[in-house]
């Protein structure tokens, strides 16, 4: 960007040379943006816009699908989301989870679940006791199931989870949350460690906060500096990726009379 | 004793608005995915302009739409209901990525959107190709030239300068002014349609 000030020789003949404010470097962005959008790229963000400066970026993307061919859906993409989608449609536990979670089960019910999460946290404490932990043996943590006995359920979409983001899922036994890092997606039981209380993730911190007392979690599971008290790291889920989906390995849905129920009692035994 | 009638309940009422039934299920699949792929990856290519975001996009579309295939029955076609799914997409993937208002991703979303036309088929005057067409007709011959070859004929800034006799500096201005002003001209479009 060594043309500061020399704008004028970069504007064509026939142009208006006096009546724009518009920038050398919103020039080189757009461009920039035009060339990641020929190459079929997902384009680097342009940072905080205008109304107007997003339109013309809007422009160029309508202008892009014009090109001859570009807005042709790929042979490849459109025949792994039909399997995709099959296997969606073939999966009743990922739809009804999702459903559950979204309408019917209300949020005492949710904290039931999140007692069947701790419950399974307990689990894991037991198999990782054997190892010191000290803050930086988060993979002291990671067998939360013994091998054979939980099984495999998906809880996202590649393509839903960007690099640095978190989603959060719910399934018949486990609460938790899926993070996508360089090194691939983990996953991280979503109770506190405390008192298994859900934790909720905050995107501004990039902790897990717990709702009840102040607990606190890094993105990576481990207690806060922040936290109230340093409680147990989370302990990890075993994840793997398959058919374009994110799976983590899970206790099976307990029998469905000790699923928790509409008014918020749980049917797991007490202690 | 009363939490098992609570359960009954619950089961019954599963049972009531969701019969279980994976051969309508896929038939549905079916009809919702072969109908409608085409039309909606075009849609939402016309709006980020690039393979990846459109598979990316696409995908979180049809993923939402089986999951919520239930929510869609009364509506009059299931395709503009996916076009209203394919919107909030949208909408959401811009909020982050123009870091703008909701209020002023409002225009954006009304080019091109043929929603409201509900069991009418899409006009065929909606193809980005056409909407382009349109847009060309109204840019100044200088600004018509520099799209065309940009983007109709794909040619590097290099090749665009070598054929409008421009220094490729020139041809980068060139193209961000005609853009900006194409931009404008879709805004005043469709608030004209609105009045």
């Amino acid at each position: 960007m060594g043309s500061h000030g020399d704008d004028d020789n970069l504007i064509p003949p026939d142009e208006p040379k006096v009546p724009s404010a518009d920038t050398v470097e919103q020039y080189l962005r757009l461009h920039e943006h035009i060339e990641q959008l020929r190459q079929d790229k997902r384009p680097t963000r342009p940072g905080k816009l205008t109304p107007e400066e997003a339109r013309t970026y809007q422009a160029a993307a309508l202008f892009r699908a014009a090109t001859p061919g570009a807005d042709e859906p790929d042979p490849e993409f459109v025949a792994s989301l039909r399997a995709k989608l099959e296997q969606e449609v073939a999966t009743p536990t990922t739809t009804r989870a999702l459903q559950a979670a979204r309408g019917r089960v209300s949020r005492r019910g949710l904290l039931a679940g999140g007692i069947g999460a701790a419950a399974a946290a307990a689990i894991g404490v037991a198999v990782g006791s054997a190892l010191p932990h000290t803050a930086n043996q988060a993979a002291a943590w990671t067998t939360l199931i013994n091998p054979g006995s939980g099984v495999w359920q998906a809880v996202a979409t590649l393509e839903e989870i960007p690099v640095g983001g978190v989603k959060r899922f719910v399934t018949d036994s486990v609460v938790g949350f899926v993070r996508h890092t360089s090194e691939g997606f983990l996953a991280l039981s979503g109770a506190c460690t405390h008192m298994g209380c859900l934790l909720n993730w905050n995107a501004g911190a990039r902790t897990f906060d717990c709702p009840c007392h102040g607990g606190r979690f890094t993105e990576t599971g481990m207690s806060a500096p922040s936290s109230t008290v340093a409680y147990n790291p989370l302990p990890a889920i075993q994840t793997k990726v398959e058919n374009g989906m994110v799976w983590v390995y899970i206790v099976s849905a307990p029998p469905s009379d000790t699923l928790p129920t509409p008014d918020g009692t749980s049917g797991y035994p007490t202690r | 004793m009363a939490l098992h009638k609570a359960r009954t309940a619950e089961n019954r009422s599963m049972q009531a608005d969701k019969p279980p039934n994976p051969k309508q299920d896929s038939e549905r699949l079916q009809s919702l995915y072969e109908d409608n792929l085409h039309v909606i990856y075009r849609f939402i290519y016309s709006k980020v302009g690039n393979r990846e975001e459109a598979e990316d996009l696409t995908s979180q579309v049809f993923i939402k739409a089986v999951r919520g295939i239930d929510s869609a029955r009364g509506t009059a076609s299931i395709q503009s209901w996916l076009f209203q799914v394919a919107r909030t997409t949208i909408a959401d993937h811009w909020r982050s990525f123009y870091q703008l208002r909701a209020h002023s991703l409002d225009d954006l979303l009304e080019a091109g959107w043929e929603g409201p036309a509900e069991t009418q088929p899409m006009p065929a005057s909606a193809t980005p190709q056409d909407r382009v067409r349109r847009l060309l007709e109204q840019l100044p011959e200088h600004y018509r030239d520099v799209l065309t070859y940009r983007f109709l004929l794909n040619l590097s800034i290099k090749e665009t300068a070598v054929r409008m006799g421009l220094s490729e500096a020139n041809v980068k201005v060139l193209q961000f002014r005609a853009l900006k002003k194409a931009g404008r001209l879709e805004l005043e479009g469709v608030q004209q349609v609105a009045e």
